[in-house]
Parts: C-alpha cells; sequence; structure tokens
C-alpha cells in the first residue's frame, strides 16, 4: 500500500525503427507513453542516423521514373492489405491506440477499420490531380510564355521529415500517400503517443512488395522530439529539404532552431473550429431538433479530438429572456443529440482534469452559464447566458461545447481569428453571405452545419495546399535566340 | 499554487520545549488560526491524537460557521451532499479547485464591470461586500484599492504567468496572522543549530521586491509593517517603493482573452489597460532611480547591521548580482535572519545564485521550504533529515489524481495533495493542489528529527510536469502566448 502509483508499466510494445524496407528490431531504449501507462521499446535512432537520411540525391531516380498509373495501382493495393480483421500490424497498432488515444474503442476501431478506403485509386487518382495536376508528375509539361521562351514544368519530390501528430491513422496513412504521389522520400517522425500505426502501415508495404521504390522511400523512427543528436544530423539542407509538421507550438518548437536557407517547413497547424447557426434554426421546435442533430456531429465526432470539430456554437437567438430560453432548449436538445450519436462516431471519454475544473468552477460560481451534463464522462453543454463564450473555449473536448447566443451574426464574424480553422454554418445560405467576412478574419474551411469532420479530402486541405508545396516546382526553360534576343541584344 | 520557500531563523527563544499541557487546547479548537502563530517547539509537538482532536473540533467549527456565509461552499456541500462534518476524513470532500479563483468572466475586467468582480468575489468571501460601491474604478488596481478602503477584505492576485490572474480574497486580520506564521518560522525547533535574537520589528526588514500592490509579497510587506514595525516606514526597506501593478500582471492573460476573441478582442483592449501601460513604462523609467537609491541606503544605513532579509528567489539574485556589480558584498551581519519565498518560476538563475546572494549579504542562504499561496500559513522549512513539516493549523489529504478518491491517512501515502488550512476565517480554507507528493503521516514511521505529525517525503512534482506533452502533438489547438506579452511588456521597458 506504500508503493506510489506507477506512471508507466512495464514495457509491452515494441516498435522497429524502418530504414527504407529495412527493419531493425533492436530495443535499445524504453519510453514512456500516456494515459494507460503503455510504454515501448525501439531502437535508438541515434545509432542509426547515418543511414536514415537519403545519402544520394540521385536515388531518388527510381520512383521518379514511376508513372502515376503505378503508383496508384501500388497504393490502391496497399489499402487492401490494411484490413483490420487480418493485418497484425495494423492490429496492435488498433489496439495501442485504444489504450493511448482517450478516445471510446468503438471509434477507435471505426478508424481502422476505413484507414485502407483512404488508399483506394479513385480517390488517390483525385487527390493527385486535384493538388498538383498528374501531368506535371508524370512528365514535363510544356508552356509557352509571351516571350517566346518554352518553359517545361515537372513537378519532382523531395527528401522530407514528416513530423507526425498522435491519437488517430489519418496523418500517417495521409503521410504515406502524399509522399508516394509526389514521389518523395520520407522520413516519418513519429509521435510519443501513437509510435506505431506509422510503422504498421510501413511493415505493411514491406512484406507487400519490399523492393518497391514506393516502400524504398519510406523510413520510420521515434526519437524523442528534441533529441539533438538526432535533429542536429538530419535537419540539414543537403539532407532534408523539406519538413512537413503536424501539430503547432509543440512540435515546432524543437525544429525552428534548424531552419534555414534550403529548408521549407510545412506546418500543419492546429486549429480551433466552430459553428454559426442563424435564426432559421429557431424557428420551431422541430428545425430545433433537426439542426441540433448536425450541430451534434460537429461537435462530438471523433470525441471532439480533431482541429475541425466545434467547440464554440454561436446560435442567432438573442439574448433577451425569449432568446435565452430557446438557447436553453436548443442546449437541451443538443445535449440529447450528441448522447445519441452512434458508437463508431462518439462515445462517453473522461473529461481532462483541467477542463473538469473550469466548468466546476463556473457551476459554483457563475451567474452566466447553464451546464448540462458534465459530471460524469458524458459530455457537457455550456450555455452561455450573455453573447460571450467562455474565457477556456480554447481547452473544450471531449464532447463539451459552448453555445452563444447573439443578437447580431457581427459577433461571430468579429471573434473568427488567425487560428480558426472550420466554420460549419446554418443555414447554408449564411455562408454565402458571410463567407468572405470569416475568412479576411482567419477562417480557412466553410462547411454545411454537420460536415465539419467530413471533408473534402481531395481538396486543398484547410488553405494549406500540402501536396503542392511538398513538391519541388522545376523549369527547363528553352530559348532559341532566333525567337528570344539574348539579353546583350535588348 | 505551492512555493518553495527558505527561511533561516535568527534564534528567538531557544530551544524552550514547549510541553502541550501548558497549551489550551480548547482555545485553538474554537480558533484554530492559533495555530499559525505558535512557536516551533509547540507546533510540531503535538501528539496524532490531541492533535486531530483540535483539527476535528476547528473543522467542525469553521464549517459550521462558514457554510451559511460562503455561497460557494454552501454550493460545493450540496453537491457533495454533506451537511455537517462528522470526521477529519469528511474534509475531503472540501477542496476547492485552484480554477475557482480565477471563475469570473475576463470580460468583466475587459468591460471594466467592477460590480460583477465583486459579486463573483462575494461568493468566495463571508465578508459583506454589498456596500462596496465600484463607481469610477477604471482598472483592477482601482477595484482592489476600492476594496481595501472600504472593506476588511485584503485581495491577494497571482503572477499572471499561467494567463489569467487568480483572486484570493483574504482579510485583514488573516494578513496580519500570515506574518505571524512567517514569524513563527524563525523560531527554533529543539536544539537545532540557528543563530540567536532577531525577530520581525526586532531588526530593520530588507524586502527585495516591491513595497505595493496585492500580490503575496507587498500584502506580507504591508502587514509586517502594521503589526511588527507599528506603521514605522524608516526601518523597513525595500527594494522598489512603488506599487506591482495587477493591471500589468493580468496583462498577458488579456491579450491572450483579447487574440481569441479575434477583432472583437482587439476593440476590447484599448482603452483602460493602454493608459496602464503608459505607466508602467513610467515607472519603469524610474526603476534604475530606485535601485541607487536602495543600495545607497543599503550602504550608508544598514551596512554590518543584523537584520532581516526577505524576498523571493529570482529578483533577490538579481539584487544580489546588481549589488555585487556596484561592489556592495557582505552587507550584513551574519546572524541576520533570511527569508526567501519562491522557486525559480521559469526563470533561469546562474548556476552559483546561492553563493552569489551569500557574498552579497553575508548570511549564509536559509534552508528550502514549501508553501502554498492558496493558505494563509502554509510555510514549512526543510527539518534536517529533509524532510517538509506540514504545520497543525493544514489538514493534509492524498487524493488518486485520477478518480480523486482520498487514500487512507496513515502510514507512506503518494498522491495528490489537498489541504483544508483551518487559519483560514473568512473564506474557505479547503484547497487541492497542483503537486503530487509523497507523505508520510508520522504515526508509524516518526521523522528522525524529533517532529511529531505527518511530513512530505522525497520529491514534490507538479501533475501539469508529470503529464505534460513531452511529444504529444495534435492537430486542435491554438498557441497560448503568455510569452508574447511578456516579451510585450520586456519591449515596453527596454
Amino acid at each position: 500500500m506504500n508503493a506510489p502509483t506507477p506512471l508507466i508499466t512495464a514495457a509491452r510494445y515494441h516498435v522497429p525503427l524502418i530504414i527504407r524496407g529495412q527493419v531493425i528490431e533492436d530495443a535499445d531504449l524504453q519510453f514512456g507513453g500516456r494515459r494507460g501507462g503503455v510504454a515501448f521499446t525501439t531502437p535508438d535512432v541515434r545509432r542509426h542516423v547515418d543511414a536514415l537520411f537519403l545519402r544520394e540525391p540521385g536515388d531518388l531516380a527510381d520512383i521518379h521514373a514511376l508513372t502515376s498509373e503505378e503508383i496508384f495501382d501500388y497504393l490502391d493495393a496497399l489499402g487492401g492489405e490494411l484490413t483490420l480483421d487480418r493485418n497484425p500490424y495494423l492490429q496492435e497498432a488498433f489496439e495501442l491506440s485504444c489504450q493511448t488515444s482517450g478516445l471510446s474503442s468503438g471509434i477507435v476501431r471505426h478508424l481502422y477499420q476505413t484507414v485502407g478506403a483512404l488508399f483506394r485509386k479513385s480517390f488517390v487518382r483525385e487527390l493527385a490531380e486535384n493538388a498538383i495536376g498528374v501531368r506535371y508528375l508524370d512528365g514535363w509539361v510544356e508552356r509557352r510564355m509571351a516571350s517566346g521562351c518554352v518553359c517545361s514544368i515537372r513537378a519532382f519530390g523531395a527528401r522530407a521529415v514528416h513530423v507526425l501528430s498522435g491519437n488517430v491513422p489519418m496523418p500517417s496513412a495521409l503521410g504515406v500517400i502524399r509522399n508516394a504521389i509526389t514521389r518523395s522520400d520520407a522520413i516519418f517522425k513519429t509521435p510519443s503517443n501513437d509510435p506505431v500505426t506509422a510503422a504498421a502501415i510501413a511493415r505493411t508495404m514491406v512484406a507487400m512488395a519490399p523492393d518497391h521504390p514506393v516502400t524504398r522511400h519510406l523510413s520510420i523512427a521515434y526519437w524523442k522530439g528534441g533529441d539533438e543528436q538526432v535533429e542536429a544530423e538530419l535537419y540539414r539542407p543537403d539532407r532534408v529539404e523539406k519538413i512537413i509538421a503536424w501539430g503547432g507550438q509543440a512540435s515546432i518548437t524543437h525544429i525552428a532552431r534548424y531552419i534555414q536557407p534550403g529548408i521549407d517547413l510545412i506546418t500543419m497547424d492546429p486549429k480551433l473550429s466552430s459553428s454559426i447557426i442563424g435564426r432559421e434554426a429557431f424557428a420551431d421546435e422541430e428545425t430545433m431538433r433537426a439542426v441540433a442533430a448536425r450541430a451534434a456531429l460537429d461537435i462530438a465526432y471523433f470525441n471532439q479530438q480533431a482541429c475541425a470539430s466545434s467547440r464554440v456554437t454561436y446560435i442567432e437567438t438573442g439574448t433577451d429572456a425569449g432568446g435565452l430560453a430557446k438557447a436553453n432548449r436548443f442546449g437541451e436538445l443538443l445535449f440529447e443529440a450528441i448522447q445519441a450519436l452512434p458508437e463508431q462516431c462518439s462515445g462517453p471519454g473522461a473529461m481532462e482534469e483541467e477542463l473538469a475544473d473550469e466548468i466546476q468552477g463556473l457551476r459554483l460560481m457563475s451567474e452566466d452559464h447553464i451546464i448540462l451534463g458534465g459530471r460524469g464522462d458524458e459530455g457537457a453543454i455550456i450555455v452561455s447566458q450573455t453573447d460571450e463564450p467562455v474565457d477556456f473555449a480554447r481547452i473544450l473536448n471531449n464532447r463539451v461545447a459552448n453555445l452563444v447566443p447573439v443578437d447580431d451574426l457581427e459577433v461571430p464574424v468579429q471573434s473568427v481569428t488567425a487560428y480558426t480553422q472550420t466554420i460549419g454554418l446554418y443555414p447554408d445560405s449564411l455562408k454565402t453571405q458571410l463567407r468572405d467576412r470569416l475568412v479576411f478574419n482567419g477562417a480557412q474551411r466553410l462547411v454545411s452545419l454537420g460536415y465539419a469532420c467530413k471533408a473534402a479530402m481531395a481538396g486543398p486541405h484547410d488553405a494549406m495546399e500540402p501536396l503542392r508545396r511538398m513538391c519541388k516546382w522545376i523549369t527547363d526553360e528553352n530559348n532559341d535566340p532566333a525567337a528570344v534576343p539574348l539579353l546583350s541584344e535588348v | 499554487m505551492s512555493l518553495i520557500v527558505n527561511a533561516r531563523p535568527a534564534g528567538g527563544a531557544p530551544g524552550k520545549a514547549i510541553e502541550s499541557d501548558a497549551i489550551d487546547h480548547d482555545d485553538l479548537a474554537a480558533h484554530p488560526h492559533k495555530l499559525i502563530a505558535l512557536p516551533m517547539n509547540a507546533k510540531f509537538g503535538f501528539d496524532r491524537q490531541e492533535l486531530e482532536a483540535i483539527q476535528l473540533t476547528g473543522l467542525q467549527a469553521r464549517f459550521a460557521a462558514l457554510v451559511d456565509r460562503i455561497p460557494v461552499l454552501r454550493k460545493f456541500a450540496e453537491d457533495q451532499k454533506l451537511t455537517e462534518i462528522r470526521t477529519l476524513e469528511d474534509g475531503a470532500l472540501l477542496l476547492f479547485p485552484h480554477s475557482l479563483y480565477k471563475s469570473y468572466p475576463l470580460s468583466a475586467v475587459e468591460k471594466q464591470r467592477f460590480e460583477q468582480l465583486t459579486r463573483w468575489t462575494q461568493a468566495l468571501t463571508a465578508i459583506d461586500l454589498s456596500a462596496v460601491d465600484c463607481s469610477g474604478c477604471e482598472t483592477i488596481d482601482d477595484w482592489i484599492e476600492r476594496l481595501d478602503a472600504q472593506t476588511d477584505l485584503r485581495m491577494r492576485h497571482s503572477s499572471g504567468t499561467t494567463g489569467k490572474l487568480s483572486f484570493i480574497p483574504m482579510s485583514r486580520e488573516e494578513n496580519l496572522w500570515s506574518v505571524l506564521g512567517i514569524d513563527a518560522t524563525f523560531s527554533r525547533f529543539g536544539d537545532e543549530p540557528g543563530s540567536e535574537g532577531v525577530r520581525y520589528g526586532e531588526a530593520p526588514l530588507i524586502a527585495f521586491g516591491y513595497r505595493h500592490g496585492s500580490q503575496s509579497f507587498p500584502r506580507t510587506i504591508e502587514a509586517l509593517v502594521e503589526h511588527f514595525y507599528g506603521g514605522d516606514e524608516s526601518r523597513v526597506l525595500c527594494m522598489n517603493p512603488g506599487r506591482i501593478s495587477a493591471d500589468m500582471a493580468s496583462l498577458a492573460g488579456r491579450l491572450e482573452g483579447a487574440q481569441a476573441k479575434g477583432a472583437l478582442g482587439r476593440v476590447q483592449l484599448s482603452p483602460g489597460l493602454m493608459a496602464r501601460r503608459e505607466q508602467f513604462l513610467e515607472e519603469q523609467a524610474q526603476a534604475p532611480r530606485h535601485l541607487d537609491a536602495f543600495f545607497e541606503r543599503l550602504s550608508d544605513e544598514f551596512r554590518g547591521q543584523r537584520v532581516i532579509l526577505q524576498g523571493v528567489l529570482p529578483p533577490t539574485v538579481d539584487a544580489a548580482m546588481q549589488g555585487l556589480e556596484r561592489g556592495l558584498h557582505h552587507l550584513f551581519a551574519p546572524d541576520s535572519a533570511f527569508f526567501l519565498a519562491g522557486g525559480a518560476k521559469g526563470r533561469a538563475l546562474p548556476d552559483n545564485y546561492r553563493e552569489l546572494v551569500e557574498k552579497f549579504t553575508g548570511v549564509a542562504f536559509p534552508p528550502s521550504g514549501y508553501g502554498m499561496s492558496e493558505a494563509t500559513s502554509a510555510l514549512t522549512r526543510m527539518c534536517p533529515q529533509g524532510h517538509f513539516h506540514i504545520v497543525p493549523n493544514l489538514i493534509p489529504y492524498l487524493l488518486d489524481p485520477d478518480s480523486g478518491a482520498p487514500r487512507p491517512r496513515t502510514g507512506t501515502q503518494t498522491g495528490r495533495l489537498g489541504i483544508i488550512d483551518l487559519g483560514c476565517q473568512t473564506r474557505w480554507g479547503g484547497f487541492l493542489t497542483g503537486d503530487e507528493v509523497t507523505l508520510n503521516h508520522g504515526d508509524l514511521t516518526p521523522c528522525g528529527c524529533g517532529r511529531k505529525g505527518s511530513y512530505i517525503e522525497g520529491e514534490i512534482r507538479r501533475y501539469s510536469e508529470i503529464r505534460g506533452g513531452d511529444d504529444k502533438i495534435t492537430c486542435a489547438g491554438a498557441p497560448g502566448i503568455h510569452d508574447k506579452a511578456l516579451d510585450f511588456i520586456a519591449g515596453a521597458s527596454a
């Protein structure tokens, strides 16, 4: 009874280091995970750092020799192998994610069951075509300039490091797809809360096609973010040209010191999202119920863990007594709708302590908030009784949302910031009415209410265009002095 | 909100054992704040049973007296379905989360709705604030001054480095008891070494900090001047005679709040705060002059004297470095008393800061201590065995960090530390710290130093650090801007 509570239990997981098809299984180091106390062993990347980066840039030739269709075929086949029921690597990743993600197992199962579908040929082709244009990937595209110059343009791959974020398989899967489409050579730095998923995909690739160029241009490594012995060796312009960093300050802090001319940093910033619901939604009880069901998805899908998850919902009910009554009724309907979501969408989740304390503070001290739920793991709706969001809106999480009644939609428009990502709106006409102004203030993605987490995946990814930026856009400029006079002759 | 404290006793009544029968147990149980002022020998001389008897009666009396006068305590108790205290264990149900002290809406400050802040405060204190007139208040400083002038409330606020300011409503009387508690740490326990004779009031006070303001430090100076120096400011020298402004301390949180609100926030930010900023700039411009005057007086009036030194670690180290630069060293008599609070608070200090402080002052660096700013008086310094003993006005609880279930109050346990401070007379003394501690209740294996009662063994760790993200990355979030706000202050002062 005197033993301190162990924060770390014995290592159960082993994570290999994978370097371009070669799987290194040493267990040199042990790292502690989070939540459930999961820990894992992994090779010491410091011992392998010389092999980790692509020493010969010319070695990218093999993957550039492939056509896009060949790459799509490969990815399509890979997607078929990523079937949870029969892929032991993915099963292990799923099991670990259940323990570390803070999400209910219903959601996690759904995510891992559907990850293979992302690799489907039709989707990948659409993604490549929309983001880059397949002909720019497959060869040089000639363009005649007004000067007479014939400028051939091709999108080349680059040597890249992807600093991944945890919780879900999506960043790993998208990383593999994007790396293949752009014909790049990628080193994935995995996060401590999910060191397994990216490795699971890579091991499936090794098992499926060990010598294929797409397999041979992917490496998976875990090192502790900030480890100078790894990062100072790796992040050098002659070794790495692009860094794709998920997560904000936490991942950038370590990387920032290495950024210099010759290294492109592509940040997949963490963002916060919100919803705006116009007065039409509150016309009658039936409409309110239907709109609440859509708002519930934007808030609680995936237990509000995503950047697209809505945290604050502005409702144009008005703030007079009648307006507040509508707002409070809408809060009840929203709370019910969240509780009624199917388990593959959303489920009970333990509230983080900081948030639980804030809610308790409001419950005990505030005259300006009504709190529905929030005593256990069911989530909560905080209905502001003024037109202001709670001060802790930034940390709303795990199915805790804030409803803010407003008299005027100027309030939500003026509340958009540089850290806003998605805004779900109802009715759709409100989008047309507000969208330019929402964008000027910082919004990146506008969506019909209810679809915040069902993104147009083959689109520009929250204003970031990562695929285009992952390529090196090279020109071959052909000039005939007969047509294009030399500079000395002008 | 724990803080590290360093206190070196300068004697006092030498090692005179106080027999427990010389103590009026009934009086202490009826007025448990009096535990604060007991000398060390008495504080750590209670047998477990006699202390628990005092604490239980004290706790019952406090709860009965306050439950109907402090609205938030009543709600909290109702939530826990608690109508009376039967055992000390019941106290574990009455530990407030720290968030309570910053649960006011930031917009009340931004929009200068100080009546709203007063109403919020009223829910936390038994002091009647109904007659407070906030008209014309433009800043937090104005508001706190108003409370000082019109009531017995002596608001304390946090340093603001973590964003929003916390407001802890203490009373004038609690403020005084608080310094009696600090004074008591200067008394000796048993035959433990320490020089003889200096207590507050008996020697001049040198304070490495601001004289005025509402953070713990200037509030402590205020009470010391009033209680021990009879209001005689000539015997008290502060490094900065000015005021540390709550509005400036709140700047980080306000900028963050403004940023989170987008254009709406930018509109709200401008008026009062910018005026304060001008004032702050002006004060900053005066700072070097104040510093010159401070060192001049130290050198001219106090050199070689036996004094009491009081400081928070980082500014004290700063003062030592600046003093040494001016060629000042070994300024005071070596048997001076030294009270030093606060850890590095995220500041990088030179490795040899202890030597720097010793060289400048000529006084030995005091031993470490532990306290919490939520308590009236929680200060305890490390015993020769390396342990922090819990002072008797505090009832310690350990909770499971996840479930919140209390651990048994016996033997040695590790968990999240909760405290009920019986020294609180006008607000509820129960609160939950963010610290993981290993607490020995002292019943099975008492500490070898001779102090009775419970004590903290080993390292004290913040849960936020234990569970903090070393490498955890998610896609949801927005950066805080504390650092930028602090840069703003620094930039403004450069």
